[in-house]
């Protein structure tokens, strides 16, 4: 009984499609470790990584600590802290309300900037007043389609499969640009961190924004209204990457949420 | 793992191709909340008839300056005329897009028979085209600036849902000809008062809970000995005048016990004593090295003190019965003058780093230290505001010692106190209401 089993395990004859079924897999192997030795040169290793080291380095007592301690954590970002020269004092002046320098009435006026200025004016007016009509109740498009989740936006936009890094980086240029522009009431913030509102906006190839719609908004409409008006301040956004330039176009989805992610 | 299974994985994932856009075939931008981007705010000066309305509209503006909540916006950007009314229905909300303001806080102050004023503001979301609230107070005309400080408040509350620490005070320690004084000053720097004009040293005043009384040591008989000034009675009474230094007498949040330093056998250690009687009740430590410098936790559970028990001067923790002592700092080799947060979740201290003092923060468990001021002089005593929002400290980054104040997180920095500075220990009062 176990004979002929045996002599048929052994019957082996190599065809041309297991030579290439493991000529592909090689292959793939290969392509494999070309990735990892790639991913290597830029990541030579996760710093979360290095921060749970250094998380469970800071309990150790280390009486020999050089005179200006290396492990003493960096200051806060900002331009207060960080700063190597100590900030002159604020004076009266400084107390005071800011002032804008009055527009120039003497002198041969600058016409070339005066016409950037102008034209920048009615851009950032044209989109505004694309915003109005999307704060406008009628044209209010409202859609059954959700925000990102959190998890999604850091890798990027929703879908299975790994994040294209040229597009990742973008995203996150785009969400560093649109952050510092967004003004919400902290007092809404704090009492409605389950707000979110999506904002679709046209990003023209030198990144330009234009038609900012509210796609879902939230209960609150001065919540919607500082969404655009972070869209309408930003008024540029990187230029998308080329082969990104036509969905790009057709209209990037912001979302805006009061859960703080940060 | 199982190689034919690594293997299936491996040509699944490369043959997978790379997402870049979503299923709807757009880009996504996921944006959290701005956490303390400041509020564009305007404040239009105040309508109505008052010799004080200028100086009143300063201190408004300021304070929210100071607080590092809000960009005040320029009053030239402004194109609604100064005449307009305050109450919801007599401006349009229009107007203020223009400025790009988000808040908007109209005020009027009038002045009232019998040498009063009535001062109200109306504070606006102006996306959202609606009030938030509103408030108006009478006061006697001599209090116009805490009455300033108070609408700043409701500016403040209504904006960002916080209440503000602007009609809060110090207490300090300033530099005299012949020593140092204790006095209390408010919040913005104004209203200086002495407490102590003896001429000697007087140093680390602290308040008391209930904010009627302040804890310091003087020199005026000789030894540091520990007094405490009672505010409303004016009275000082010395309660501690042990051998050797009687110093930091901080109440216990029920004000029962006082916890300072005393050094009755040469070496400094904690000590608990009745603040009524100056009676010893307990020696909390018994290291050789000094232990100084403790501060109460908000619950009464924990006193933090600094202490040379493992070389350097480092904070640790301790049961106000003695028991289990825990060590919280472990960078650095001098940390001292450890305050325990309003919330009991931290505790800000002063380390040395590179000759200079500087205000750090810490997690009671010793994780999450980190920096409140660098390169920027020597910063010293720090003290947290009774919401725990903002620690306040004195620095020289200026030349001369003065009181500032930090957001907790470090990102806002503003001076409090003018004029020639000397300002040392200053001390936040316990509460957000005078």
């Amino acid at each position: 009984m176990g004979q002929p089993e045996r002599r048929h395990s052994l019957n082996f004859k190599p065809t041309w499609e297991i030579g290439a079924s493991i000529g592909v897999h090689v292959l793939l192997l290969g392509l494999v470790a070309a990735g990892q030795m790639w991913d290597n040169d830029s990541h030579m290793f996760d710093p979360k990584d290095v921060m749970a080291v250094q998380a469970v380095a800071l309990p150790k007592a280390n009486k020999r600590m050089p005179e200006r301690p290396t492990r003493t954590p960096d200051p806060p970002k900002g331009e207060t802290v960080q700063s190597k020269v100590p900030p002159p004092p604020p004076t009266a002046s400084d107390m005071a309300l800011k002032k804008k320098k009055p527009a120039k009435t003497k002198g041969t006026p600058d016409r070339s900037t005066d016409r950037a200025k102008l034209l920048n004016r009615i851009k950032r007016q044209a989109l505004l007043k694309d915003a109005s009509a999307a704060l406008g109740n009628k044209d209010r498009v409202q859609t059954d389609k959700e925000g990102v989740a959190p998890e999604d936006a850091v890798i990027g936009p929703i879908g299975a499969g790994r994040m294209d890094p040229e597009l990742a980086r973008y995203v996150s240029q785009c969400r560093n640009k649109i952050l510092p522009n967004w003004n919400p009431l902290p007092a809404v913030l704090a009492a409605h961190p389950e707000y979110k509102v999506v904002v679709s906006v046209s990003v023209g190839q030198n990144g330009e924004l234009s038609k900012p719609t509210i796609v879902k908004g939230s209960p609150d409409i001065s919540f919607d209204r500082s969404a655009i008006s972070a869209v309408v301040r930003t008024g540029r956004l990187p230029p998308p990457p080329p082969r990104y330039a036509e969905s790009a176009a057709k209209g990037v989805m912001i979302t805006l949420s009061a859960a703080d992610l940060r | 793992m199982n190689p034919v299974a690594l293997m299936l994985a491996i040509i699944f994932a490369l043959l997978t191709p790379l997402k870049g856009l979503a299923a709807d075939g757009a880009i996504h931008i996921y944006v959290g909340a701005p956490g303390r981007n400041k509020v564009p705010i305007a404040i239009p000066k105040p309508i109505g008839e008052h010799s004080k309305a200028t100086d009143f509209y300063g201190v408004v503006t300021r304070d929210l300056e100071l607080s590092g909540w809000f960009d005040v916006i320029d009053p030239n950007a402004f194109i609604e005329p100064a005449t307009t009314g305050i109450m919801p229905g007599q401006f349009k909300f229009e107007d203020w897009d223009v400025s790009g303001a988000v808040a908007l806080a109209k005020m009027g102050i009038t002045s009232r028979g019998g040498g009063q004023m009535r001062a109200e503001v109306w504070v606006y979301d102006v996306p959202g085209r609606r009030r938030l609230g509103a408030t108006a107070l009478t006061v006697d005309e001599g209090s116009w600036r805490p009455l300033a400080h108070r609408l700043a408040n409701e500016i403040i509350y209504q904006v960002t849902g916080q209440k503000g620490p602007f009609n809060t005070r110090f207490t300090y320690a300033k530099k005299s000809k012949t020593g140092k004084e204790i006095g209390v000053v408010d919040f913005d720097g104004h209203g200086s008062r002495s407490i102590t004009k003896n001429g000697s040293i007087n140093i680390k005043p602290l308040w008391h809970p209930g904010g009627s009384q302040i804890s310091f040591t003087s020199y005026r008989e000789g030894n540091p000995d520990l007094y405490v000034a009672k505010l409303g009675a004016g009275k000082i009474k010395r309660i501690s005048s042990r051998m050797g230094i009687n110093i930091g007498g901080v109440w216990s949040p029920d004000g029962k016990t006082m916890a300072l330093t005393l050094s009755p056998d040469g070496n400094p250690d904690v000590y608990l004593i009745d603040p009524l009687s100056g009676r010893s009740i307990k020696r909390l430590t018994h290291s050789a090295g000094i232990d100084v410098g403790p501060s109460w936790a908000p619950d009464g559970s924990r006193i933090a003190f600094v202490s040379e028990r493992s070389g350097g001067a480092q904070v640790y923790t301790i049961n106000p019965d003695g028991t289990d002592v825990r060590r919280v700092t472990f960078q650095g080799n001098f940390n001292t003058d450890p305050v325990w947060s309003p919330d009991g979740s931290q505790i800000a201290f002063v380390g040395r780093n590179g000759g200079h003092f500087d205000v750090f923060v810490v997690n009671i468990d010793g994780s999450g230290m980190r920096r409140i001021t660098q390169d920027m002089g020597d910063n010293e005593d720090p003290s947290w505001s009774p919401d725990g929002n903002y620690v306040a400290f004195s620095s020289t980054r200026t030349g001369a010692a003065h009181i500032w104040m930090s957001t907790a997180d470090g990102h806002h920095q503003a001076q409090l106190t003018r004029g020639s500075g000397g300002f040392l220990n200053p001390n936040w009062s316990p509460s957000l209401e005078w």
